[in-house]
């Protein structure tokens, strides 16, 4: 299986950030034409795992079946296969109690790299996530870049409810429009 | 270029509605399944739509929300519809066309869409 759109893989991601209990989802996407590299990093402050037993139980290929298994899904592998067929790399860091980090590098001109997608529908679905947390989202490319937080959003609103069509719109504009100004008619 | 101090104008504005919605609809709760497989099968596009469908009908009291895997792949993108009168109603095979339908017929109008509930795509 894979995702056709990186945006995807990260919002799969930043879901078991979510499951994990994570107050703190931090997600960067950063691009670097002249290196040919595109670096996708999703941090959290969730309940983490013990990687060595993930890697075991993994390590037998694609996860079937909907048992409850103690590390989830086939969500990670995918997202490292997605970045290993582009001759990149992937790095997976998490430690119980702590949180976890995930950090896949992509060969930006690979035949196999997926397009980056929609990144202001990924970060519009995990708003809609029950629970208060903080998601943050960077985005750069070739030095000029951009950042949103949830925090800075409900620091706005104050006790008025922000989770809205009205606002949520405006934050996938927002997004939409900052990515095409520092894209500049390239597509990533 | 958009800033998010552009955000408070639209907060204002909300304040000054808060008191203009519609009916209320508490205990409502769509839940769109979004683990990998979800994902896979297009159950983005599908949240998105039932929440601005919700937001655009200005539904008071429905809950959007993102749920785990339920063992149904196949029928994947899946949405679980609960109200008070119908109880739990799966729909699979979901779309953003069919999630706006769903929201009219079933959430507004109180039928449920026997054509994209489970037990007739099986």
């Amino acid at each position: 299986m894979e995702l056709k759109e990186l945006s995807l893989n990260i919002l799969d991601i930043a879901l078991n950030s979510v499951k994990a209990g994570a107050l703190l989802i931090e997600i960067s996407v950063t691009i670097c034409t002249e290196s040919n590299r595109l670096v996708i990093e999703i941090k959290d402050n969730g309940s983490g795992f013990n990687v060595n037993e993930y890697e075991k139980e993994t390590a037998c290929g694609l996860y079937r079946g909907n048992a409850p298994k103690k590390s989830g899904g086939n969500g990670l592998r995918i997202f490292k296969e997605s970045a290993e067929k582009t001759g990149g790399s992937f790095f997976l860091n998490s430690k119980e109690g702590f949180g976890t980090r995930v950090r896949a590098e992509y060969i930006l001109n690979s035949p196999f790299c997926a397009p980056l997608g929609d990144m202001a529908e990924t970060f519009a679905a995990l708003i809609l996530c029950e629970g208060e947390r903080e998601i943050v989202y960077t985005y750069n490319a070739d030095g000029r870049g951009f950042g949103i937080s949830t925090k800075q959003i409900k620091e706005i609103f104050g006790n008025i409810p922000w989770k809205n069509y009205e606002t949520i719109k405006f934050i996938k504009e927002f997004i939409k429009e900052n990515t095409d100004i520092i894209n500049k008619n390239r597509f990533f | 270029m958009k800033t998010l101090a552009d955000l408070q104008a639209i907060k204002e504005n909300l304040q000054s509605q808060m008191d203009l919605r519609n009916e209320s609809h508490a205990g409502t709760r769509i839940a769109v399944g979004m683990a990998t497989c979800g994902i896979a099968a297009g159950a983005r596009p599908v949240v998105t739509a039932f929440s601005d469908s919700v937001q655009e009908h200005k539904l008071h009291g429905v809950a959007v929300t993102l749920t785990g895997c339920i063992g149904l792949c196949s029928q994947e993108p899946i949405a679980e519809v609960t109200t008070p009168k119908d109880g739990k109603v799966t729909y699979v095979k979901m779309t953003p066309e069919k999630a706006k339908r769903v929201v009219e017929e079933h959430i507004i109008g109180g039928n449920v869409v026997k054509e994209y509930t489970i037990e007739n795509n099986k």
